[in-house]
């Protein structure tokens, strides 16, 4: 398991003791904008399970409520970086090949 | 009348995974339900998700079985159908009347923390996501209560009682990733359990939408003798019988003082006897722990108490400084009266820092199944209860490890809180190793006669179990108040272990 993958893993298993950081004023409060969620996404996409459409770019591109959650993720993962290196690397000029697990 | 064809559709076997290719291809042919607008209309289109990653997230909790098919690329039940996020009751209602007509299965959401399956979509559900309702609505410094929308982050509402020199003496582990809502749903159990009670001891009143739409409050009272107490219709109902939408609480000032103690006992038995002496002797320390030899040994390794006594055991006392500071000493005589020695501040210390922190992700990561049971049991059987669980599920197969401690102690018993872990193996394999070792746990327990359940509530795989923990008689009038509130069964389908709502059944018999 390479590094990118275990980290995805990690954040998708772990119970997120880092989201109480995220804004309760934010008027968007869905699972899908945690971290935990956005690395359920992202194995998804990265196991062939969810295709990479508009609809996956886009939900893997609200990283923004989840910055917080960095400074106090037990495992000192930033996952809002892990998933935007990834959605850099699904949309640059290697975008058609196979996606490096 | 427009109708849902998936409303009495039968939630899939409990421990058998489902193919991910089928849940891809079953989510294509579906496409989005046609009554998605209405939903729209009702929250606002922005605060609905249809998309499949959205549904792809909430199509789990944080049920060992979710996450070993999580990490096996698939997803644990089906998808649901949608996700709604009302701001306000009024738009919560509006949704649950909205699925009442439209025969629309349904699902509360909190923060998915759960770890029996209770929040998995079984029949495409709309799943309501309940964390724009995440204010605190009142705090009655007199009379010591606070009134909260079920959808506030567990920490960020105890952060709320802190600034204010209050604590609700709620810490669940899951108190970062769970619902004020969700503890009251599941009758949850902080670690400070033992000092300020389970959840159900803390709700003084409640706001909980009907499955029609009707708004039911249960008046915050400090005591009454006014009929039986509705508000314990609803904890622990896990939203069957409606959605709790707020809850009143019992809050208390923050602790002058704590005094942390980690002790070696000569032996579990030695432990459990103190503990029960501590209790009874009407001393109310906040954090209690028991570890058996694994777990023990997993924390002291190395330590020279633990050579000769090899049993934890960390317990917290708070509250004004010089009660604090008698309580400790009291206990610490009546451990001692059972062997047990002081091992110094660094394991309490050590607890503290990492009370909130799961030890299964690194195994579950590793391909390992870990899972947990906890049961409660009296004092007088526990001892043997331990023993006959741990030879019994070692007797299933010598690759489980099992460990146990004892974590929420009262005068008359103790919850029994058990891990299981499998190296890892082909997943059925383990799920049926699993499956058999919560059969003999929850059998053994009941045979004990003690409770298949301490805080983890039912959901949907402990359902099989529920009539024998109640007795017909008691199973029957759980399911005749289903039958009563929510006839089609729409709410939280497949758990609880109960039946389709009367409607279903009777549409399914002709």
């Amino acid at each position: 398991m390479n590094g990118r993958r275990e980290r995805l893993r990690t954040c998708a298993c772990c119970p997120n003791q880092c989201r109480s950081s995220m804004d309760p004023g934010h008027p968007a409060q869905s699972e899908s904008l945690t971290p935990s969620g956005l690395a359920l996404i992202a194995l998804a996409v990265l196991d062939g399970e969810l295709a990479l459409d508009a609809q996956c770019r886009a939900a893997l591109g609200r990283t923004a409520q989840a910055r917080p959650c960095v400074a106090l993720c037990p495992y000192g993962y930033d996952i809002p970086a892990t998933i935007d290196g990834l959605v850099a690397e699904l949309a640059g000029p290697g975008a058609g090949h196979a996606i490096e697990a | 009348m427009e109708q849902n064809q998936e409303a009495g559709m039968d939630p899939p076997s409990s421990w058998s995974p489902v193919p991910p290719s089928r849940i891809a291809a079953e989510a294509a042919l579906r496409g989005t339900p046609a009554w998605l607008g209405r939903v729209e209309a009702i929250v606002g289109s922005e605060f609905v998700l249809s998309g499949l990653p959205d549904r792809w997230v909430y199509s789990r909790d944080r049920s060992p079985y979710a996450v070993f098919q999580v990490r096996n690329s698939g997803v644990p039940a089906t998808l649901p159908a949608a996700i709604a996020c009302p701001g306000t009751v009024q738009e919560l209602a509006a949704l649950l009347r909205f699925a009442r007509e439209h025969s629309i299965p349904v699902v509360p959401f909190g923060a998915g923390s759960g770890v029996l399956g209770g929040t998995l979509p079984v029949a495409r559900e709309l799943v309501i996501d309940l964390k724009r309702l995440n204010r605190v609505l009142d705090l009655d410094e007199t009379n010591g209560t606070v009134t909260v929308q079920a959808g506030m982050n567990g920490a960020q509402f105890e952060g709320h009682l802190n600034a204010r020199g209050f604590t609700s003496g709620h810490f669940p582990q899951s108190l970062h990733m769970s619902t004020v809502g969700g503890w009251a749903a599941c009758r949850s159990a902080g670690q400070n359990s033992t000092r300020y009670g389970k959840f159900e001891d803390m709700v003084l009143g409640l706001e909980v939408v009907l499955p029609d739409g009707e708004l039911l409050r249960v008046r915050p009272m400090a005591r009454h003798g006014a009929g039986p107490g509705l508000a314990s219709l609803f904890v622990g109902s896990e939203g069957a019988y409606g959605v709790i939408s707020e809850v009143t609480l019992r809050i208390w000032r923050q602790p002058e003082a704590r005094r942390g103690l980690a002790l070696a006992f000569p032996s579990v038995e030695a432990g459990l006897a103190a503990l029960r002496t501590t209790l009874q002797s009407e001393l109310r320390p906040a954090v209690v722990r028991l570890y058996d030899h694994t777990e023990s040994l997993q924390r002291t390794r190395g330590r020279p108490p633990f050579d000769s006594r090899p049993i934890l055991a960390i317990l917290e006392h708070c509250g004004l400084e010089p009660l604090a500071e008698l309580e400790s000493r009291l206990t610490c005589g009546i451990c001692e009266g059972f062997d047990a020695v002081q091992a110094g501040p660094t394991l309490y210390d050590e607890w503290q820092a990492n009370r909130f922190g799961s030890l299964s992700t690194p195994w579950q990561v590793k391909d390992y199944y870990v899972d947990t049971i906890e049961i409660v049991a009296g004092w007088s059987v526990l001892p043997g209860l331990y023993a006959a669980t741990r030879d019994a599920v070692l007797a299933i197969s010598p690759e489980f490890h099992f460990g146990t401690h004892w974590s929420h102690v009262y005068p008359e018993g103790a919850c029994q809180y058990m891990t299981l872990r499998l190296p890892p193996m082909p997943q059925q394999r383990a799920l049926d190793l699993l499956r058999n070792a919560w059969e003999r746990i929850q059998c053994l327990c009941l045979a004990a006669g003690g409770s298949i359940a301490h805080h983890h509530g039912i959901g949907l795989f402990r359902g099989p179990w529920l009539r024998q923990e109640l007795g017909t008689p008691g199973f029957g009038l759980l399911q005749a108040l289903k039958d009563c509130l929510d006839p089609q069964g729409l709410l939280v389908p497949g758990k609880l272990g109960l039946a389709a709502g009367a409607h279903s059944r009777q549409r399914d018999a002709t």
